[in-house]
C-alpha cells in the first residue's frame, strides 16, 4: 500500500471514530440577544409573555409568550446574563427562557400564585416566592429543576440575598417576622421578630385579626451589614443586623409603611406610607428619619436617579420626585389621566426611569434630570414589571 | 493492491459501516421506544391533573383512560394522537363551565382615524381625523375569586357618595386660681359634638363634600369670660341641638392638578393658617388659640372660594374670599379675603418644616381691616415638633397681637405606637388693653384606629384693661371617634 | 495462511465494528449476568436520602462556559475609568466590550456594571481600563472588578460534579432511579460554573453535582481497599 492509500484509509478510520466522539464547539443559532444589558425586560400579565426593548433604539426585539392564563409577575436576568426567570401566578410554575435565543427552556411547577423572586449572588439558585401557598421554592439553575420547597412562611413576598450568598431573607407580608434561610442547605434557620403589635390590640382585635399587612421587604444595605424592613401594621422600619440576625432599632414611619427603598449611595432608606401618604427618609447612618413629605395614593415603589428619589403613585398617574441633597419636594411628574402606572426600573448611568403604564400598555421613559417623558407604545398587555440587568433599582409591586 | 492492503481496506470499510450501522441501531432501538416512553408519561400526568381539576368544579367530562402503565410496547401512535384527543376535549369543557379560566374583558380608552366615509382605522391613514373612542378588549388573565369580589366592591365605591362620622364628646372641670368671687368655680362641664360629612366624585378630579354639624352641652366658655375659646368646640355652637351645615363645596383640580379651586359655603381656616401639631380641636390641642390664629378674625362659615396652587416642588400659594358675617344681605358685604405663601423643607438639619405667611383683609365692620401672620411647625427631632404662631391685626386705635409656641411630640416618647402629646403657651395682647395667657398639656391615647382619648390640662390667665385679673385651671378629658 | 489471518481479522473486525451492544449486562458474559443486577460499582440512594441530601442531578448538555476574571482597579481623578493590570495567561482573555461587574469591597451589596473600554499591553503585564457609566457614589478608590470572558458553548459539566482524586476527576453518573456510577472523566476549559467535557461522558448523561461528595463518600466506604482504581473504568 503506498503511503496516501494508507494515510486515506487511516483518515478515514479516525473519522469515522471521531463521528462516535462527543462535539467539542456548538455553533450558536438563532441568537437575538447577545448583550443582555443592552435590553429592558418587560412582563406582560395580560399577554403572558415577556418582551425586550433595546435601550437605545428603543425598539421590541424580542418577545417570549409563556402560554395562555400564565400571567406572569415579576421576571429577572440571572448575574451571569444566561436566563431569565419569571413566576406564572396563575400557572403555579417558574419558567425559564435562554437569553442569546429567548426560547423558553424550561417549565418548573411550583407552589400556589408565585410572585416575587430573587437569584442568589452567584447564578446558581433561584429562590421563587409562593404567597399563595406560603413557601418558597428552591430552584436548582443547572438542573433547572425545583430542588426543594421551603414550607412556613406567611405569604413570603420577598426575598434578600447575602452578598456572600450565605443566607437569604424572606419577607412576610402575612406576618410580623423575617426568616433566614441557610442558603447551603436551603432551610429556614430562624424567623425575627420584628416588632409587638401595640397593646391596644386587645381593644379592637377585629382590626388585627382582618386583613393583615406585615413586612413586604427586607431591603440590604451597600454594605451588606443590615436590612431594613417595613411592618405595615406596625408602622416601623426593623433595622436588623445580618451578622447576629436580630433587630437593633426600631424606627417609626408613617402608617401602612409599604417597603423601604435603599438610595444608590446607601445614605437614605426611602420609606413609603400608604397610611397617610407620606413619604419618610431615613438617614442610615444615625437611622432616624429625618424627613417627611408629602406622597400620593397606592405608592408602590421608589427610584433613584440624577440625585433625586422618583415615587410612584399608582392610581393618582403620577410620580413624585424628591431632591436627596437639600431633602425637599422637587416636583410631580404627571404621568397620564385616568391610568393606572406600576413599577420602574432605572438605567445603570441613573439618568432615566422605565416605568409601565399598565392602563396604556406602554413603557414611559422618564428622564430623571429634566422629567421629560418619552413613551413607547404596544410593549404588551398590562404591562406589570420592568428590569434591567445590573441595575440597582429592580423590584415588583 | 496486495492481499494486506485489501485486508486492511475491507477492515475500515465494514468498520465504517457497521460502525454507522450500530449507531443508527442503537438509536432506533432506544429513541422510538423512549420517545413513546416520554410522552406516556407526559399524558399521564396530563390525566391525573385533569382528574385533580375536577373537584374545582368542572361538569361531566369523559371518564379518564387508564394510565398504560411503564411499559410503551404496545402503544402505537394513534393510540397516543387518541388520548390526547380526548385531553383536549376534557380541557375544552373545563375551561367553558370553570368561572376562573374565563376570559377577562375590560374597556380601554383608544385612539382611532375615521375617515371621511365613516370607515374606523387602527392606523393613521390620509383625510381620517383622530377621534378618541373607548372599546373593551379581552385579555388571557385568570383571577381569584377574592380578586374580583374586590374589584367589585372598588368600583362600587368609586360611584358612591361615601358618608363620614367624628363624634367628640369633651368633660372639663374648672378650678379658679385667682378672681373675683362672682366668677364661677369648681364646675364641671360637657359639649358634645357630632359631624356627618358626605364625599363624592361627581367629575374628573372633582369632588362634592358637605359637612352637617350637630351640637349639644354646656361649655365652660359660657360662664369664664376668657378672652378665647377655652373649648375650641363652642366656636361651631350655634343653637343648641340644631344641625347646622357647616360646609358644602365642590372643588376640581386643574392644570395637572396643581391648581385645587374650591368655591360653595367653606371654612377657610382649613386651607389657611395650618400647622402638623397645632391645627385640629378634636386631636391636638382643645384650648382655641393654640389651633387657630385669633388674628384672621374670622368666626363663622360662609360662600366662598379658596385656591390652592401647589406644584409640590417646596412651594405654594393660595387665596380665597368668602362672606363673613351670616347676617349679610349680599356677597358684597362683609367679604374676608386671605393669601398665604407657604414653604416646606429642611432648613435646619433637624429634619422638615413648614413656614406659612398669610395677609387678610376683612370688611365685615364696615371698614377695611387688615391683618398679618406666620404659622410655622419645623421637626426637632424626628420625635418633636416645634409650633409657633404669630398674628397682629388692625384695631381701632393701634393693632391686636398674638402670639403661641409650643412642642408636639409623636412616633416616639409615647405610651402606645400612635399616641401623640403637646405642650403649648399662647399670648394675647390686645389694643384694648386685655391681655391673656393661655397653657395646655394634652396626651392622645390612640386606643384604636377609630377612637382616641385625650386628657388634658389648661390654665388660663386673663387680664382685663379695666383690673379684675383672674385664673383658671381646667382638667378635663376629650373622647373622640371618626369613621 | 494469509486466507486464515484475513478471516481471522475480518472476524475481529466485525466484532469490534459490531462493538458493546446497547445493554451493559450483556458485555460481561454469562457469569456475569447471574450476578445481582446492582453492580459493586454501584452506589445506591433511597428517595428520603436523596432528598435529605438535596441530591440534585444535571443532564450533560452543550453550555455557554464563562470565565470571570477577578482582579482590582483603582479609579481614576475623572472616576468614571477603572484601570487594573492583569498577567499575560488573563490578559489574553480580555477582548474590548466585554462586561465587568464592579463594587467597592466594603458594599458589595451595590453593583456597578462597566464596560471594558481598552487593552494595552506593557511589557510583562496588560493595562486593562473600564468605563463606568456614571462616576460611583462612594468616596472609594479601589474597586473589586469580575470580568465576564464568554468562552463559548462546549460539551459541559457541573464544576460541582466533579471530584479531584489526585490527576484524577470522577463524576458520578445516574444508572437508574437512586443508582450512581463513578466514571473518570477529562475535562479541558474550565468556566465559573461549568467545565468542558473532553472525553467521559455522552450528551444527555446525568451527572450528580450537589451532593456528589455524599455520593462519593458512601461509594468509597463500601468499597474493598485498592479496588477504587479498577471500579471507575468498569462502567466505561
Amino acid at each position: 500500500m503506498n503511503h496516501v492509500t494508507r494515510a486515506t484509509l487511516s483518515a478515514g478510520l479516525i473519522a469515522a471514530l471521531c463521528a462516535a466522539s462527543p462535539g467539542s464547539t456548538t455553533e450558536a443559532q438563532g441568537v437575538k440577544i447577545s448583550d443582555p444589558t443592552s435590553v429592558l425586560l418587560i412582563v406582560n400579565r395580560d399577554s403572558n409573555d415577556l418582551t425586550f426593548m433595546d435601550l437605545e433604539s428603543h425598539r421590541m426585539v424580542g418577545k417570549v409568550f409563556l402560554g395562555n392564563n400564565v400571567n406572569p409577575h415579576m421576571a429577572m436576568f440571572t448575574h451571569d446574563g444566561r436566563y431569565v426567570v419569571t413566576g406564572g401566578t396563575r400557572a403555579n410554575k417558574a419558567y425559564i427562557v435562554d437569553v442569546p435565543t429567548l426560547t423558553l427552556v424550561k417549565e418548573i411547577p411550583v407552589d400556589f400564585a408565585p410572585e416575587h423572586m430573587s437569584i442568589s449572588p452567584d447564578s446558581r439558585y433561584y429562590y421563587q416566592g409562593n404567597p399563595d401557598g406560603d413557601s418558597i421554592s428552591v430552584i436548582d439553575m443547572q438542573s433547572l429543576t425545583e430542588i426543594r420547597r421551603l414550607p412556613g412562611f406567611a405569604e413570603p413576598l420577598n426575598v434578600t440575598f447575602l452578598p456572600d450568598g450565605s443566607k437569604a431573607y424572606v419577607a412576610n407580608y402575612g406576618a410580623h417576622w423575617v426568616g433566614v434561610i441557610d442558603v447551603t442547605r436551603h432551610e429556614l434557620l430562624k424567623k425575627i421578630h420584628v416588632g409587638d403589635v401595640p397593646a391596644v390590640h386587645r381593644l379592637d382585635p377585629d382590626r388585627y385579626l382582618g386583613e393583615i399587612h406585615g413586612v413586604s421587604s427586607a431591603s440590604i444595605s451597600n454594605d451588606g451589614r443590615y436590612l431594613y424592613a417595613a411592618d405595615g401594621d406596625l408602622g416601623i422600619v426593623a433595622v436588623i443586623d445580618t451578622r447576629e440576625d436580630r433587630v437593633i432599632k426600631r424606627i417609626p414611619v408613617g402608617p401602612d409603611p409599604w417597603r423601604a427603598f435603599m438610595s444608590h449611595d446607601g445614605k437614605y432608606s426611602v420609606t413609603l406610607n400608604n397610611g397617610d401618604e407620606t413619604v419618610s427618609v431615613i438617614d442610615t447612618a444615625s437611622d432616624a428619619v429625618v424627613a417627611t413629605f408629602e406622597g400620593g395614593p397606592d405608592m408602590v415603589g421608589a427610584n433613584f436617579a440624577a440625585g433625586k428619589a422618583f415615587v410612584i403613585s399608582s392610581t393618582s398617574g403620577f410620580v413624585y420626585a424628591y431632591d436627596l441633597g437639600s431633602l425637599r419636594p422637587a416636583g410631580r411628574i404627571k404621568v397620564g389621566t385616568n391610568i393606572q402606572i406600576e413599577t420602574a426600573t432605572t438605567d445603570v448611568a441613573e439618568t432615566k426611569l422605565y416605568l409601565g403604564n399598565s392602563t396604556d400598555q406602554t413603557i414611559e421613559i422618564i428622564d430623571a434630570r429634566t422629567h421629560a417623558i418619552e413613551t413607547v407604545g404596544n410593549v404588551g398587555l398590562f404591562p406589570w414589571g420592568t428590569h434591567i440587568m445590573d441595575s440597582k433599582d429592580n423590584y415588583c409591586h | 493492491m496486495r492481499k494486506t492492503d485489501r485486508l486492511l481496506k475491507s477492515i475500515v470499510v465494514i468498520t465504517l459501516v457497521l460502525g454507522g450501522t450500530r449507531g443508527l441501531a442503537a438509536q432506533a432501538a432506544a429513541e422510538p421506544g423512549g420517545e413513546r416512553q416520554a410522552l406516556l408519561e407526559r399524558i399521564s400526568e396530563l390525566e391525573r391533573r385533569l382528574g385533580d381539576s375536577r373537584t374545582a368544579g368542572a361538569a361531566e367530562e369523559p371518564a379518564a383512560a387508564e394510565p398504560a402503565g411503564a411499559q410503551a410496547q404496545g402503544v402505537t401512535l394513534q393510540d397516543l394522537l387518541e388520548r390526547l384527543e380526548a385531553l383536549e376535549a376534557r380541557l375544552s369543557t373545563l375551561e367553558t363551565q370553570t368561572v376562573m379560566s374565563e376570559p377577562e374583558t375590560r374597556v380601554r380608552r383608544v385612539v382611532v382615524w375615521v375617515d371621511e366615509d365613516g370607515v374606523q382605522h387602527d392606523e393613521e391613514v390620509p383625510g381620517a381625523r383622530e377621534v378618541v373612542t373607548y372599546e373593551r378588549e379581552r385579555v388571557y388573565r385568570r383571577q381569584t375569586i377574592n380578586e374580583k369580589i374586590e374589584e367589585a366592591l372598588a368600583a362600587d365605591a368609586d360611584e358612591r357618595v361615601s358618608v363620614g362620622i367624628d363624634a367628640a364628646f369633651a368633660t372639663q372641670f374648672t378650678g379658679k386660681t385667682s378672681g373675683d368671687a362672682g366668677l364661677p368655680g369648681g364646675e364641671a362641664y360637657g359639649l358634645a359634638s357630632a359631624d356627618l360629612y358626605f364625599t363624592a366624585r361627581v367629575a374628573q378630579y372633582t369632588l362634592f363634600f358637605a359637612d352637617i354639624v350637630g351640637l349639644s352641652g354646656s361649655p365652660p366658655d359660657a360662664q369664664i369670660p376668657s378672652l378665647s375659646l377655652i373649648n375650641g368646640y363652642t366656636a361651631r355652637l350655634g343653637e343648641q341641638n340644631q344641625l347646622n351645615l357647616r360646609e358644602a363645596w365642590v372643588r376640581t383640580e386643574l392644570f395637572s392638578q396643581s391648581l385645587a379651586l374650591s368655591a360653595g359655603r367653606l371654612d377657610l381656616t382649613n386651607y389657611f393658617d395650618l400647622n402638623n401639631v397645632a391645627n385640629d380641636e378634636t386631636s391636638q390641642f382643645i384650648s382655641d388659640t393654640l389651633v387657630n390664629n385669633p388674628a384672621l378674625g374670622l368666626s363663622s362659615n360662609g360662600a366662598g372660594v379658596a385656591a390652592v396652587f401647589d406644584p409640590r416642588v417646596g412651594i405654594n400659594v393660595k387665596a380665597g374670599f368668602q362672606q363673613s358675617n351670616p347676617e349679610a344681605e349680599n356677597l358684597s358685604q362683609s367679604i374676608y379675603s386671605l393669601v398665604e405663601v407657604g414653604y416646606v423643607g429642611t432648613p435646619i438639619p433637624t429634619g422638615e418644616g413648614n413656614y406659612r405667611v398669610w395677609f387678610r383683609t376683612d370688611n365685615s365692620s364696615g371698614t377695611r381691616a387688615t391683618a398679618v401672620g406666620v404659622s410655622l411647625d419645623q421637626k426637632l427631632t424626628p420625635e418633636a415638633t416645634l409650633f409657633a404662631r404669630f398674628g397682629s391685626a388692625e384695631a381701632e386705635v393701634d393693632r391686636d397681637t398674638f402670639y403661641s409656641l409650643g412642642v408636639g411630640f409623636a412616633n416616639g416618647l409615647v405610651w402606645n405606637r400612635w399616641d401623640t402629646w403637646g405642650v403649648g403657651y399662647a399670648h394675647s395682647d390686645l389694643d384694648a388693653g386685655d391681655r391673656e395667657h393661655v397653657a395646655e398639656f394634652y396626651y392622645s391615647l390612640g386606643l384604636s384606629d377609630r377612637l382616641r382619648l385625650s386628657p388634658h390640662l389648661q390654665y388660663f390667665r386673663v387680664e382685663p384693661a379695666g383690673g379684675g385679673e383672674f385664673g383658671y385651671v381646667v382638667a378635663g378629658v376629650r373622647f373622640q371617634a371618626g369613621f | 495462511m494469509a486466507n486464515r489471518g484475513s478471516r481471522a481479522a475480518c472476524v475481529c473486525a466485525l466484532l469490534l465494528a459490531a462493538g458493546a451492544p446497547a445493554s451493559p449486562a450483556q458485555a460481561q458474559g454469562v457469569r456475569d449476568r447471574t450476578r445481582p443486577t446492582t453492580t459493586r460499582d454501584e452506589t445506591t440512594v433511597s428517595e428520603s436520602q436523596g432528598v435529605e441530601l438535596t441530591l440534585t442531578v444535571v443532564e450533560t448538555a452543550p453550555r455557554a462556559l464563562q470565565t470571570w476574571v477577578r482582579t482590582a482597579g483603582t479609579l481614576d481623578e475623572g472616576r468614571r475609568t477603572l484601570v487594573a493590570y492583569l498577567a499575560p495567561t488573563e490578559a489574553q482573555l480580555i477582548e474590548l466590550d466585554q462586561r465587568v461587574r464592579v463594587f467597592p469591597p466594603e458594599s458589595k451589596s451595590s453593583m456597578t456594571q462597566a464596560k471594558i473600554s481598552r487593552i494595552v499591553p506593557e511589557g510583562p503585564r496588560t493595562r486593562v481600563e473600564a468605563i463606568l457609566p456614571v462616576a460611583p457614589s462612594y468616596d472609594a478608590v479601589r474597586y473589586v472588578m469580575e470580568i465576564i470572558v464568554e468562552r463559548g458553548t462546549f460539551l459541559g459539566v457541573s464544576n460541582e460534579a466533579i471530584i479531584e482524586e489526585g490527576d484524577r476527576q470522577v463524576v458520578y453518573v445516574q444508572q437508574g432511579e437512586g443508582r450512581y456510577t463513578p466514571r473518570e472523566i477529562r475535562t479541558g476549559l474550565k468556566g465559573e460554573l461549568y467545565a468542558e467535557v473532553l472525553d467521559g461522558l455522552e450528551p444527555g448523561e446525568r451527572v450528580v453535582t450537589f451532593g456528589s461528595f455524599f455520593i462519593d463518600a458512601e461509594h468509597k466506604l463500601k468499597q474493598p481497599s485498592g479496588a477504587l482504581m479498577d471500579d471507575a473504568h468498569l462502567d466505561h
